[in-house]
C-alpha cells in the first residue's frame, strides 16, 4: 500500500510525520509511546533524517534476565526497522536514523497471544 | 570521584611549600643574624640591582612583570585543573559500516535509572545515589549506598556485583564502577513503602 | 559483519571537548565491538579510583596556595607596572621598596620582619606537609572481582558489632565496634552477672571480617568489659 504508486504529489504535514516516527520508534524500541520523542528533519540534501529520544527498555538488572544481545545491536536493528516502517507508512525515504536513550524503563513482557 | 589531577596538586603543594619555607626562614635569618645579613647584602645588589632607584636600565622591571604574569597564569591553570563532572553520554556507536547512517547514544541518565531501579529495592539498602562521572578522561560510574545499620557489607557488594554484571552484558562493555558504602542508616527497623 | 566503532563518550558539561575514547573489553557474542584495551588496564584504573577515594583530597589546600600565589603575582605585577611608568602608588615608589629590601636589616623592626617571616615559613611548612604526607580517611577498600568498593569504617564497625551480638544474644546496644587501619575492636558490654560467650563472638566477628575481605586486612579483637549494669 505505497502512496508512491499513485500519480500526484503526496504532501504529508510535518506533525503527522513526527507522530508517525514517534509511533514507529516506540514499537521498534518496545518503549512506552508517551515517553518517546521524535524529530524529523531534512538533512540538507533532500533526504529525511529521524532523531529519536527514548527510554531504554530493559529487564531488571541483577535478576539474570538480561537478553543475550547487547543493547547496541538491538538498537541498530531497531534503527533499520524504523526506517523501513516509516517508509512503508509514509512513502518517504529515511536516510538517517539516530536513537538516543535518555532514561530507562522496566521491560514489560509481551502478553502471549 | 572527579577529574582533578591529584598528582599535580601534590607536586604544586610541595614546590610552593618549599619556596615559602625557604623565603620565610631566609627573612628571619637575615633580620637576626649579621652573617646572614652580609650574605644577603652582597647577593641582593647583584640580583635585584636593576630594580633599584636610579638604575639606568629598566629591563629588570620588565622581567619582573613577565614573571608575575607567568606566575599568575600558572596559578590559574592549576585552579582550572580542579575538575569535576558528570557526564552526559555514556556510549556512542555508529553501527556497522554499510548499515543505515545514524548513531545510537546511551546517556548517563539511562544507566543511572537502570542501576537505581535495580539496587534500591535491595533489603540492605537504605538510600542510594548513582551518577556517571568523568575521571581522568574515562567514564566511570559511582554508586553510593547507605546501608541499614549493621548490615554486612559483603551482601551489598555481592548483590551490586550481580547487577553490574548484568549491566555489562547489556552494554556489551565493562564500565569502571565504584561502590561506596557509606555510614548512617535508617533507624526504623522496617521500611515503609 | 564489519567491525563497529564504539567509543564511550566522556563529554563534560562545562566544555565542548570531543568524546574521548575509553577502554573496556567486550566479548559479547554476536556483536563485533572493537576491544580497546585489555581488562588489566581497567583493573588498574579501578585501583587508582579506589586509592583516590581512600586518601584525603588536597584540593582546598591547593586552592589556598594558588590564591596566595595570585595575590603575590598581582602585587609584583602592579609594582612593575608602576615602576615602569615612573609613578607611585599611595606615595610609595616600588624602587624605594627594593632599596629598603636590599639594605635589610637596617631600618626595619626585628619583630615585624621575624613575625612575617615566621608566618610565611609556617605556611610553607603546612603546604609541604600536606603535599608529602599520605592522608588517610576512615575508610577501607573491599576486594571485589568486578567493582571498586570503598566502605566507611563506621559501617564495618557496626557490621562487626552486629555479628558479635547475634552470636551472644546480647541487647542491641551491648556491642560497640571501632575500626583502625589494621584492627577491628569489638567491646561487649553485658549486664552484670551475664556470661558472655566470647569465643563465639570472636568467631562470628572473624567470619564477618573474612567475608568482607578488607584491604588493608583487618584483624579482629573482641573483649568483654563489665559495665556494672543491672539490666541490658
Amino acid at each position: 500500500m505505497s502512496a508512491a504508486a499513485l500519480p500526484g504529489t503526496d504532501r504529508i504535514a510535518t506533525p503527522a510525520l513526527v507522530h508517525t516516527a514517534q509511533a514507529v520508534a516506540a514499537e521498534a524500541l518496545r518503549a512506552p509511546l508517551r515517553e518517546v520523542r521524535a524529530r524529523v528533519v531534512d538533512d540538507g540534501r533532500g533526504a529525511l533524517a529521524v532523531e529519536v529520544t527514548s527510554p531504554l527498555t530493559l529487564p531488571a538488572l541483577g535478576s539474570h534476565a538480561v537478553p543475550d544481545e547487547p543493547v547496541l545491536a538491538t538498537a541498530h536493528r531497531a534503527r533499520a526497522a524504523i526506517a523501513e516502517r516509516f517508509r512503508t507508512i509514509t512513502g518517504r525515504k529515511v536516510e538517517r536514523v539516530s536513537v538516543t536513550f535518555s532514561s530507562a524503563v522496566l521491560d514489560v513482557p509481551r502478553r502471549v497471544r | 570521584m572527579n577529574g582533578t589531577n591529584r598528582t599535580l596538586g601534590r607536586v604544586v603543594l610541595v614546590l610552593v611549600g618549599l619556596v615559602f619555607l625557604a623565603l620565610g626562614t631566609a627573612a628571619v635569618l637575615v633580620q637576626l643574624l649579621p652573617a646572614a645579613a652580609d650574605v644577603w647584602r652582597t647577593t641582593a645588589d647583584r640580583t635585584l640591582g636593576g630594580l633599584r632607584t636610579g638604575a639606568a636600565d629598566t629591563s629588570a622591571w620588565w622581567w619582573a612583570l613577565g614573571g608575575a604574569v607567568v606566575l599568575g597564569v600558572l596559578a590559574l591553570l592549576v585552579l582550572g585543573s580542579i575538575g569535576g563532572g558528570r557526564t552526559g553520554t555514556v556510549l556512542e556507536d555508529d553501527g556497522p559500516d554499510g548499515g543505515l547512517p545514524g548513531q545510537v547514544r546511551i546517556e548517563a541518565a539511562a544507566v543511572e535509572h537502570a542501576l537505581s531501579a535495580a539496587i534500591t529495592p535491595l533489603p540492605q539498602v537504605a538510600s542510594l545515589a548513582v551518577d556517571v562521572r568523568r575521571v581522568r578522561r574515562r567514564t566511570a560510574v559511582r554508586i553510593v549506598v547507605r546501608t541499614r545499620r549493621g548490615a554486612p557489607p559483603r551482601d551489598v557488594v555481592d548483590r551490586v556485583e550481580d547487577v553490574v554484571r548484568d549491566l555489562d552484558a547489556l552494554l556489551g562493555q565493562r564500565l569502571p564502577v565504584l561502590l561506596r558504602i557509606v555510614r548512617g542508616g535508617s533507624s526504623r527497623p522496617d521500611r515503609v513503602r | 559483519m564489519s567491525p563497529a566503532d564504539t567509543r564511550p563518550a566522556g563529554t563534560g558539561s562545562a566544555d565542548s571537548r570531543p568524546a574521548s575514547t575509553s577502554d573496556g573489553s567486550s566479548a559479547a557474542p554476536g556483536s563485533a565491538l572493537v576491544t580497546k584495551a585489555p581488562p588489566a588496564d581497567a583493573d588498574r584504573f579501578l585501583r587508582r579510583i579506589v586509592r583516590r577515594e581512600t586518601s584525603a583530597p588536597r584540593t582546598p589546600t591547593v586552592v589556598v596556595a594558588m590564591v596566595l600565589l595570585l595575590v603575590v603575582a598581582a602585587a609584583v605585577g602592579t609594582a612593575a607596572v608602576v615602576a615602569l611608568l615612573d609613578e607611585r602608588i599611595a606615595g610609595v615608589d616600588p624602587r624605594a621598596v627594593v632599596d629598603a629590601a636590599v639594605r635589610v636589616p637596617a631600618g626595619l623592626l626585628d619583630a615585624v620582619v621575624v613575625a612575617i617571616g615566621a608566618v610565611v615559613a609556617l605556611l610553607g611548612l603546612w603546604f609541604l606537609l600536606h603535599g608529602v604526607l599520605p592522608a588517610r580517611r576512615p575508610r577501607h577498600a573491599i576486594r571485589s572481582a568486578r567493582l571498586g568498593v570503598v566502605v566507611d569504617d563506621e559501617v564495618l564497625a557496626s557490621a562487626a558489632a552486629r555479628a558479635a551480638r547475634s552470636a551472644t544474644r546480647l541487647a542491641p546496644d551491648a556491642a560497640v565496634g571501632s575500626v583502625g587501619r589494621r584492627t577491628l575492636d569489638v567491646v561487649l558490654l553485658p549486664a552484670s552477672g551475664v556470661d558472655v560467650a566470647v569465643v563465639a563472638a570472636t568467631e562470628a566477628v572473624e567470619r564477618e571480617l573474612a567475608a568482607v575481605d578488607a584491604v588493608p586486612p583487618l584483624a579482629a579483637r573482641v573483649r568483654v568489659r563489665s559495665t556494672g549494669r543491672i539490666d541490658g
